[in-house]
């Protein structure tokens, strides 16, 4: 009994949705506005800025309870910190108003949150919150140093060792050695005044508001801070000026992570969800094969092809349906894409790809030279922006250029655009080298990539943290259902090219044709999940993020641009190529490509603009300011893209198509790029701007991408071409048989024109 | 041996006592923006220049078929040729 995919989609709807919606939101819905359980021993400080006299006790206290080197890189001879750093974990900061009304200190530290920022999005949980004393700690021997934390935290406070090979993530303990041998912190034990005092929160809340009782009007609202805010923190503020100007944003009485992740911890609730619409894909993609590899025959049939793939020794009759089928596509040549035909005639090694390999050896070295020296030394990444092009560019932009396996594999199998599967392998060879290039760096700039180790262990996977999400899921995917898709042009390679390996070849086949359905609809399923995740990453982020970016439909629009601009690589890297080897273009399908693009990116535009308005932020895009600049540039490079690649199709001009792709791409990598690096607002104060190190090993990483398409495409059937190519592709063969001969490179006697056994087996 | 060094003071009083509450981060480098312009110029130069010729890139296409045909018709007439003859050339 056959299922249709209307029939398929109905049954998931009636079934399967409810059961997981049940499982995944219902459990939610129950601890909907609930507070935050606060640890049986919940220990904490107590900071009152109305007394501090800013004597910095606490600050030499801090370092010498932590055994740590004062930190006197301001200057040679004192200790004065700037800021919260690798050195320092406590710091007292002053605030002075220009105007000249009242001043305060402030003592920085860890505020110890009740539902920690840097806890929910630490992938294998070297940041945990300790169940009895709720003390935020950090185990050196998870953490990978992916610095998430300095990206999450609201309070700005997790510091990285920007220098050495074995960097440490540095923030307030509460002195936890010196608690288990029943001392008090030592910020708390030296105040002269009583501004810091230590004990149990509750005891701390109550003393808290003795003291705003005792004293009426002298503290800003009669509040404390962290009670509620953030969903409550066991470092408790009292101040007399607003605690915004002490660098203590208001947030609001919900945690960040409970505010932000509320969508991304529902869908990914025991994998319900997931495992209802991989079910679903694997259904589709089944019934989609079986229709497509039956098309598919009838076609090699009429063409002529499949006696010609089928007969590759060459019989006399093949060589007559051979010659056949040449005299028939030399007397009506179309464009028309029907093979994958290797780019011949080329040279692989030329001064090009030499200008590549140099860059590729550049970047090796220095990333060498980074693993050694650190991650300061070599880019401009800082405590504000602990996050630099590698991942924000490299991972963020890149993988969803490269994410052409999954949008086009979607639309071509999935809503059976048929004409679409002649791009498929450019698609899926894009997009491997995207990831593969894209995860290569993200070890390099991993601080700590020794403790990757952990991702082989689920057990300390965190679950709700959308870079553990990100990062398992990518490594999966393009290790396995990518890697595995890529598959066939390597094994038609080895079947046309030596005949001696053709059964095992076969047989390698038809293991892999079983589990296609699988693999191809895990393919799907996984990309999904971490190009939103991509998204998700930077709702941690909160109102750090600029409002015309932050927004809860942060993945959607992640994966959304995902596809438009995945759609852009693929068929503008295909039309580069055609261009550059002189390949005919099937504008056929092109157009179907470029129409699916520009509907995509029209979906897409109203989505954020829509979003944008119902969150009341559009009063931002006219602001005279850098984000305002970007949001413009970003959205007009996508809409005029999105409308060229409309004008494209009407008239079948390539030229507009391709700057449509470029264009829209440039204005999707912007929108990609800008939540972690252009729209990110950590502190005013702070720049970020790639270092030349830094921009060379991005650009080698970029170089060994492109130097593993080019080697891919003149090596395999990659890319798209009519016909009579693969037919030319024989002849030019037979022309150089000498030279190949002589060569011993290619065994080229498999192209189905008129080789004679005796002759293969005199090679 | 001496029981102490004398410390070059060259400047007696702390820097800035207290840090700001937001404090300046990283900086801005004139040799890694050359750096970027120039890879932005060149990519977007090829762009343009790439684009310019996808004017003509289906009259190439077009012009390519009929080239391919021409070299299939040669193919065709040198396979006719007798096998021995062929050994021989080879």
């Amino acid at each position: 009994m056959s299922i249709t995919r209307r029939q398929l989609f109905t049954g998931i709807a009636k079934a399967g949705i409810p059961a997981a919606v049940a499982v995944t939101v219902g459990t939610d819905i129950l601890h909907a506005g609930e507070p935050i359980p606060v640890p049986s021993a919940a220990v904490g400080l107590l900071y009152d800025a109305s007394v501090c006299i800013g004597c910095k006790a606490c600050v030499a206290a801090c370092a010498e309870a932590n055994d740590t080197p004062p930190d006197t890189r301001r200057d040679a001879l004192h200790q004065a910190p700037e800021d919260l750093n690798d050195l320092t974990r406590n710091v007292i900061k002053l605030y002075k108003p220009e105007d000249g009304s009242a001043f305060s200190f402030v003592k920085r530290q860890c505020m110890h949150c009740l539902d920690p920022a840097c806890a929910a999005g630490c992938p294998f949980q070297a940041l945990h919150k300790n169940p009895e004393s709720g003390i935020v700690e950090w185990d050196a021997s998870k953490c990978i140093g992916c610095r998430y934390c300095t990206i999450t935290c609201p309070y700005h406070i997790p510091r990285f060792q920007w220098v050495g090979f074995n960097p440490r993530v540095t923030k307030c303990e509460l002195c936890k050695d010196r608690l288990a041998k029943g001392l008090k912190p030592g910020c708390t034990s030296v105040c002269p005044t009583g501004a810091v005092i230590f004990g149990p929160r509750s005891v701390l809340l109550l003393e808290a508001k003795q003291r705003i009782a005792k004293n009426p009007g002298r503290y800003y609202q009669n509040r404390v801070y962290g009670e509620f805010d953030n969903g409550g923190t066991q470092s408790l503020y009292l101040s007399k000026v607003p605690f915004e100007k002490l660098g203590l944003p208001e947030l609001g009485p919900e945690s960040v992570p409970a505010r932000t992740l509320r969508w991304q911890r529902r869908f990914y609730q025991y994998f319900a969800l997931p495992a209802v619409l991989y079910a679903g894909l694997v259904q589709v993609i089944r019934t989609s094969l079986k229709g497509h590899e039956q098309e598919a025959h009838e076609r090699e049939k009429e063409t002529g092809l499949r006696a010609q793939l089928e007969g590759a020794t060459m019989s006399a009759t093949t060589t007559n349906a051979t010659a056949t089928t040449r005299a028939a596509t030399t007397s009506a040549p179309s464009n028309r894409w029907e093979r994958n035909v290797p780019v011949y005639g080329f040279p692989v090694v030329n001064g090009f790809s030499l200008g590549l390999l140099a860059l590729i050896l550049v970047a090796f070295a220095l990333s060498g030279y980074r693993e050694l020296a650190g991650l300061g030394p070599v880019s401009g990444m800082n405590d504000a922006y602990g996050w630099g092009i590698w991942k924000t560019f490299n991972l963020m932009v890149l993988t969803a250029l490269g994410s052409g396996a999954f949008a086009v594999g979607i639309a071509a199998w999935v809503f059976r655009r048929k004409r679409l599967h002649a791009l498929m392998r450019m698609a899926l060879l894009t997009s491997f080298l995207a990831y593969a290039c894209g995860l290569l760096l993200l070890g390099i700039d991993a601080g700590r990539p020794w403790n990757f180790y952990w991702i082989v262990f689920p057990w300390r996977w965190n679950m709700h943290s959308p870079l553990a999400e990100v990062a398992i899921c990518m490594s999966i995917y393009a290790m396995i259902p990518l890697a595995v898709e890529n598959i066939p042009p390597v094994l038609e390679r080895l079947w046309y090219f030596d005949s001696r390996l053709r059964p095992g070849v076969e047989r390698i086949e038809k293991g892999l044709h079983y589990f296609f359905p699988w693999i191809i609809a895990a393919a799907y399923l996984l990309p999904g999940m971490h190009q939103s995740s991509l998204g998700a990453l930077m709702l941690l982020a909160g109102e750090r993020v600029h409002p015309l970016w932050q927004t809860p439909w942060l993945p959607v629009l992640y994966l959304g641009a995902a596809t438009f601009m995945s759609f852009g690589c693929v068929a503008g890297t295909t039309m580069l190529c055609c261009l550059m080897w002189k390949r005919a273009m099937d504008m056929e399908v092109l157009d179907e490509a470029a129409r699916i693009t520009s509907w995509l990116i029209f979906g897409w535009m109203g989505l954020r603009l829509l979003d944008i308005l119902f969150r009341g932020a559009i009063g931002t895009a006219f602001h005279f300011d850098r984000f305002a600049g970007v949001f413009w540039l970003e959205m007009i490079l996508i809409s005029v893209g999105a409308l060229l690649l409309r004008r494209s199709v009407r008239d079948h001009a390539p030229q507009p198509m391709f700057v449509g792709y470029i264009l829209s791409s440039l204005g999707g990598m912007i929108y990609r790029f800008s939540p972690t690096t252009l729209a990110f607002r950590p502190n005013p104060q702070a720049l970020y701007f790639p270092a030349t190190i830094e921009v060379l090993v991005s650009l080698g990483f970029i170089s060994l991408g492109i130097l593993g398409f080019l080697v891919a495409v003149k090596r395999f059937a990659i890319l798209p071409a009519p016909l009579s190519e693969w037919h030319d592709m024989a002849s030019y063969f037979r022309f150089r048989r000498p030279y190949i001969r002589w060569t011993g490179y290619f065994k080229y006697g498999h192209f189905g024109e008129d080789e004679t056994p005796e002759a293969s087996g005199s090679d | 041996m001496g029981t102490f060094e004398t410390v070059p003071i060259h400047l007696a009083t702390p820097p800035d006592t207290y840090p700001p509450i937001f404090s300046t981060e990283g900086q801005f480098k004139v040799g890694a923006a050359a750096l970027v312009g120039a890879i932005a110029g060149a990519v977007g130069g090829a762009s343009w220049v790439a684009s310019q010729r996808f004017q003509s890139s289906m009259e190439a296409g077009t012009t390519r078929i009929a080239a391919d045909r021409a070299h299939a018709e040669k193919a065709k007439a040198s396979s006719e040729k007798p096998a021995g003859r062929e050994k021989e050339e080879n």
